[in-house]
């Protein structure tokens, strides 16, 4: 490698951020901040690869940290790594963050090099990409008021009145399918142009949360959107580490909440359309040779991935 | 003559007592001796209701046989004891103006002689019943064979039956049947003139429904000369069940507020002990494949050893140049700062065992009992407990003197120094906060003061502080009890709490507390009588 990847690790602890940068000082360049004004600075004077921050420190918290970190460098990969986040942490570290990944403290050091070695990969070619195309990020229009969006919306909730009060919503803008079902979900997806699921956590038989696993799985490229009434820290976690979700919301949310988060989730889809290395899910499948997935139903596929996570080599 | 107002004023003020039970004080005493109180306060409601009973027998002037009732045991809460029976009747009869008269004489005697006083008697029977039929209060008279010899009207009605059905007949109809030895026992005592009744009881309806009454009563001497029992009876089923509900309200409020603090103080803990496990472990793994590269050079270094003695100048060279490499692995930055490394590890375990060894002392799990206290050492790990909450610029400043031990519980004055601490926390500024405990001892009382130089509290909300479920914070962010509770434990034990604050500048909450502990507290055990609500008496 002719220049070696910079990471920028963000920790209000002294002691975290020199055992860190002595652990990737070999093969990375390391930038360490005690706050997140220190982490700002540095990315504005510096090309980081991969953000790594801890979420509780005084003054700025990590999601803040990452939130204006993405808007000075917005093709860094950002990691959340904390000893104990709250709910609305983890949550706001999807939405607001958009964080790739959420590492627990005290971290797995072979998980954890193996992330960010894979987080570099993706960033070369993000830069790859971005001298190819002068423009990376697709321009951002919404389809003209009249007409009719060429994407698809699929809704999964066991509440029947709820999917009703969605199709209501979206049409006749987007076509909406609806199912209370997972499995009939998964039939209706390769019939359609599908930009969006989104689904409740509690889909009956079926954990929400591992269908939208499930489905990003075997299609990377579609947005998934998890809506919840429980309160779960944890599966907020594996939402974001194993099922690169989107968006979590939180039931019940305001309906322009929704409305904005469809509008952006489709901004995204074209952009992993047109950038496979905006595809985080995609590059990692690519990039672990993980094997196509021959499953049929979603019960078999669910046991796919549930194999497949205990031998994952990466956070 | 009778003073209908004054009756219902009484009645009102026995609801209204009901009503002001201090639900959250009983609640204190159970999380204390983890026992639910039966009912709240009885003897309280009882004295109240005891004073309207006798207004009104007064204003009745029953005879009244002279014999006083003993004053129910003095409330716990400091209030004065109700009057005695005796004293409270000069005292009604001074203010109406008239002589203190003796309890009448007994009725045979005094009602044997003349047509006049026969005619006297008659129109005063004519208009104590016309009196008793109307009023709102259960009475009824009972001989010494049980048997009810009058029930007015409202007494039938509580019980729903009808005047009729009732008299002639035993008490024991309105009791729980398996309890009719234990009234009957209760019944021969009173007359005997060594039970009280004041209280509340539960007792039947016609329907089976259990009914929960307020009573008193009286004892007098019938036409016949006879020991009579005179019962004054309000149904407080409804007030009961109200007061219950309540309660449970309450009991699930105070659990919401202690898993929110409990939720706040763990996750500060989480983050304070991951952090260090974080660099230890990682440390250790580096330190780890450190050793593992220098027993690399060791071996190597002992095959050299041998090669120098017998092998060939190759070999040795050969060997060199791999120890060399081996060499150069080693002394990377990792083995050059391995001496730092070794020392944070230790530093981040002993800041490991510090934290827990404070939860410990915070808990004080395995000290739960009333014991001589040393308020500056629970103030210290308490702040090493609120640590993680300190981590901006906010300055804390101990201004500790030296204090007597003092009578608590240690486990409930850290929870109120850590609700203390933790509300300044919340008040100041992360940059310029400065948060200063002082503790004083003066006299016989130790002085604790958590000031800060916070935003303050506007005066309007001064006066709501202590109250339950007030709160500043937005919806989900605190439960309002935090300083309600920290209230309470403090008047346990015997102490006040201030607070003095000014918007802008900042506020003090002053806390003060007897070195010698309060009687309260030492009572507390036996404070819950008796968990039957049938016996209130009972110590």
């Amino acid at each position: 490698m002719s220049s070696q990847a910079q990471l920028l690790f963000v920790d209000d602890e002294p002691l975290i951020l020199k055992s860190l940068s002595l652990l990737f000082s070999e093969s990375y360049t390391v930038f360490t901040a005690g706050s997140g004004t220190e982490g700002l600075d540095i990315l504005k004077r510096h090309t980081i690869d991969v953000i790594i921050s801890d979420q509780r420190m005084p003054h700025m918290s990590g999601v803040d940290f990452l939130r204006l970190a993405k808007e000075i460098s917005p093709n860094s990969i950002r990691i959340l790594m904390t000893g104990y986040a709250d709910l609305q942490a983890v949550v706001d570290s999807v939405n607001v963050g958009e964080i790739f990944r959420y590492v627990n403290k005290p971290w797995n050091t072979e998980k954890l090099k193996e992330t960010i070695r894979f987080a570099c990969t993706v960033v070369e070619q993000r830069r790859a990409m971005a001298k190819l195309h002068t423009t990376a990020i697709p321009a951002l229009k919404t389809p003209s008021a009249e007409g009719v969006s060429e994407f698809e919306l699929l809704f999964v909730d066991s509440n029947p009145r709820h999917l009703e009060q969605f199709k209501d919503f979206f049409e006749p803008k987007y076509r909406t399918h609806i199912s209370t079902h997972a499995s009939e979900a998964l039939s209706i997806i390769p019939k359609h142009n599908i930009a969006v699921v989104v689904a409740d956590s509690a889909l009956g038989e079926i954990d929400g949360a591992d269908f939208l696993i499930a489905i990003k799985e075997k299609y990377p490229n579609i947005v998934t959107v998890l809506m919840t009434s429980s309160q779960d820290a944890k599966q907020a976690i594996r939402m974001i580490n194993e099922g690169q979700v989107y968006r979590y919301l939180v039931k019940p949310f305001p309906r322009e909440s929704l409305r904005l988060t469809i509008e952006s989730a489709i901004i995204h889809f074209k952009l992993l359309r047109q950038n496979p290395s905006a595809n985080l899910k995609a590059m990692e499948k690519s990039f672990f040779r993980n094997p196509e997935s021959s499953a049929r139903s979603i019960e078999e596929l669910l046991i796919q991935l549930r194999n497949n996570i205990s031998i994952k080599s990466i956070y | 003559m009778i003073d209908y107002k004054k009756i219902k004023k009484s009645l009102k003020r026995a609801l209204k007592s009901i009503e002001q039970m201090e639900l959250l004080e009983e609640l204190m005493k159970a999380q204390q001796t983890g026992q639910l109180p039966p009912h709240l306060s009885p003897r309280m409601l009882a004295s109240e209701f005891s004073i309207a009973t006798q207004q009104f027998i007064q204003q009745l002037q029953l005879p009244v046989s002279s014999e006083p009732s003993p004053p129910a045991s003095a409330p716990s809460n400091g209030e004065p004891p109700p009057m005695g029976y005796e004293e409270w009747l000069k005292k009604l009869q001074m203010r109406q103006g008239g002589q203190p008269i003796a309890p009448a004489p007994s009725a045979p005697s005094a009602l044997s002689s003349g047509a006049g006083v026969d005619e006297a008697i008659r129109q005063s029977e004519a208009r104590l019943r016309t009196i008793i039929d109307a009023t709102p209060l259960g009475i009824c008279i009972t001989n010494a064979d049980y048997i009810f010899e009058y029930v007015n009207k409202a007494y039938a009605d509580i019980y729903g039956y009808h005047p009729s059905e009732m008299l002639g007949k035993p008490f024991t109809m309105i009791v729980e049947q398996d309890k009719v030895d234990f009234w009957r026992d209760l019944h021969d005592k009173y007359l005997a003139g060594y039970k009280e009744i004041r209280g509340e009881w539960n007792t039947v309806h016609k329907s089976g429904k259990k009914l929960t009454i307020l009573a008193d009563a009286a004892r007098i001497v019938g036409a016949d000369g006879k020991p009579k029992k005179v019962t004054f009876v309000m149904d407080v089923t409804e007030l009961s069940k109200l007061r219950e509900e309540s309660r449970l309200n309450e009991m699930q409020m105070m659990q919401t507020e202690k898993m929110s603090s409990l939720g706040q103080m763990v996750a500060g803990l989480a983050h304070e002990m991951n952090t260090p496990l974080g660099f230890v472990k990682n440390n250790i793994e580096m330190l780890e494949a450190k050793n593992k590269e220098t027993k690399e050079l060791i071996a190597l270094y002992e095959k050299l050893r041998s090669q120098i003695m017998y092998g060939s100048p190759n070999d040795v060279a050969l060997l060199l140049s791999q120890i060399d490499t081996v060499s150069q692995k080693v002394k990377n930055r990792v083995w050059q700062e391995s001496d730092s490394l070794f020392r944070s590890s230790v530093e981040g375990i002993n800041r490991i065992q510090d934290l827990i060894l404070n939860l410990k002392n915070f808990s004080r799990l395995d000290e739960a009992d009333f014991k001589p206290t040393d308020i500056n050492e629970n103030i210290e790990s308490t702040l090493k407990i609120a640590g993680h909450l300190f981590k901006g610029g906010i300055q804390v400043i101990k201004e500790f003197s030296p204090l007597p031990p003092v009578q608590a519980f240690p486990a409930q004055m850290n929870q109120v120094f850590l609700n203390l601490i933790t509300n300044a926390v919340h008040a100041v500024d992360e940059r310029t906060g400065r948060i200063t405990i002082k503790t004083m001892h003066q006299g016989n009382s130790v002085v604790i003061k958590v000031i800060d130089n916070g935003k303050g509290i506007p005066p309007e909300n001064l006066k709501k502080i202590f109250d339950p479920f007030f709160t500043t914070k937005p919806v989900g962010q605190g439960t309002g009890l935090g300083l309600s509770i920290a209230y309470k434990i403090i008047e346990k034990h015997g102490g006040k709490i201030e607070v003095q604050s000014q918007v802008g500048r900042g506020t003090e909450f002053t806390i003060t507390l007897p070195v010698s502990g309060s009687a309260q507290l030492s009572t507390t055990k036996q404070g819950v009588s008796s968990p039957f609500a049938d016996s209130p008496f009972a110590e």
